[in-house]
């Protein structure tokens, strides 16, 4: 998130065990937090998607449910050439994993899906979903930024 | 957020009603309804979303595995798809497998 980071504000933030039973509560924080900072349906709805796709990694493959927490909060950021961001953060201490954004490719977009494996699109989706993604391991934790360009930093 | 699945099969022509999210809560519902179907017998399967606002890569999944597991000939649609899923579908190249019809 170099160039992007000049000025932030957290608004929320949620932290719970990684767990199924929990899915329904980190779904409704990140939904809500899009919609409401979020005015562009599309943006909104790549982050909520991307989103899900990283907390689905979270609670799918961080370990041991009973020590790992996921954290998320959202900010708003001010870029240094004074583009508005509104982001999620999310974070674990779960087992490292580094989704290696950077070189990240689609995992088969011209394969006929009778010959696609089942998996890979989740990350690609997360990629190709947001105006900025990022992914850092300060031990021992996980940390995804999801960012997207907004056109206010009132909420809706 | 939950989802429900009403089957409806007529012929060869087989169309699911789902209403809610799919996501990886509730995709392994939809893959559950769609193992217990006879896939290779089907010629058209119809995945209607009117009421489904949010699909992540697991309902994709679900749809893959379903074109893999019908006849080369069968056709997977999906019908009524809002415009957030449509983009995903066809940003994943998965619209090569998948049609959108829109009633």
């Amino acid at each position: 998130m170099e160039n992007l980071n000049s000025e932030s504000n957290i608004f929320n933030k949620i932290a719970v065990r990684p767990s199924m039973e929990n899915w329904d509560e980190l779904m409704e924080f990140v939904t809500s937090e899009a919609k409401k900072y979020v005015t562009d349906k599309k943006k909104s709805y790549g982050l909520i998607l991307a989103s899900e796709e990283i907390i689905s990694n979270i609670v799918r493959a961080s370990g041991d449910k009973e020590k790992v927490l996921i954290e998320i909060s959202s900010q708003k950021y001010v870029s240094k050439d004074k583009k508005k961001l509104f982001s999620l953060t999310i974070s674990d201490n779960g087992i490292k994993f580094d989704p290696k954004f950077k070189t990240l490719t689609n995992p088969c977009p011209d394969i006929p899906a009778s010959d696609r494996k089942i998996g890979g699109l989740g990350l690609f989706l997360v990629k190709n979903s947001c105006d900025h993604v990022n992914y850092i391991y300060q031990n021992p934790l996980n940390i995804y930024t999801l960012s997207t360009y907004i056109d206010s930093l009132e909420e809706n | 957020m939950t989802l429900t699945i009403q089957s409806i099969e007529e012929n060869q022509i087989v169309t699911l009603v789902l209403q809610g999210d799919v996501d990886t809560k509730t995709a392994p519902e939809l893959l559950e309804v769609l193992t217990n179907l006879k896939l290779k017998e089907i010629s058209h399967l119809k995945i209607e979303l009117t009421a489904v606002n949010f699909m992540s890569s697991a309902g994709l999944r679900a749809l893959i595995f379903a074109k893999q597991k019908m006849g080369h000939e069968s056709i997977v649609s999906v019908v009524n798809a809002n415009e957030e899923i449509k983009d995903v579908i066809i940003k994943t190249g998965l619209s090569t497998a998948v049609s959108f019809i829109n009633n």
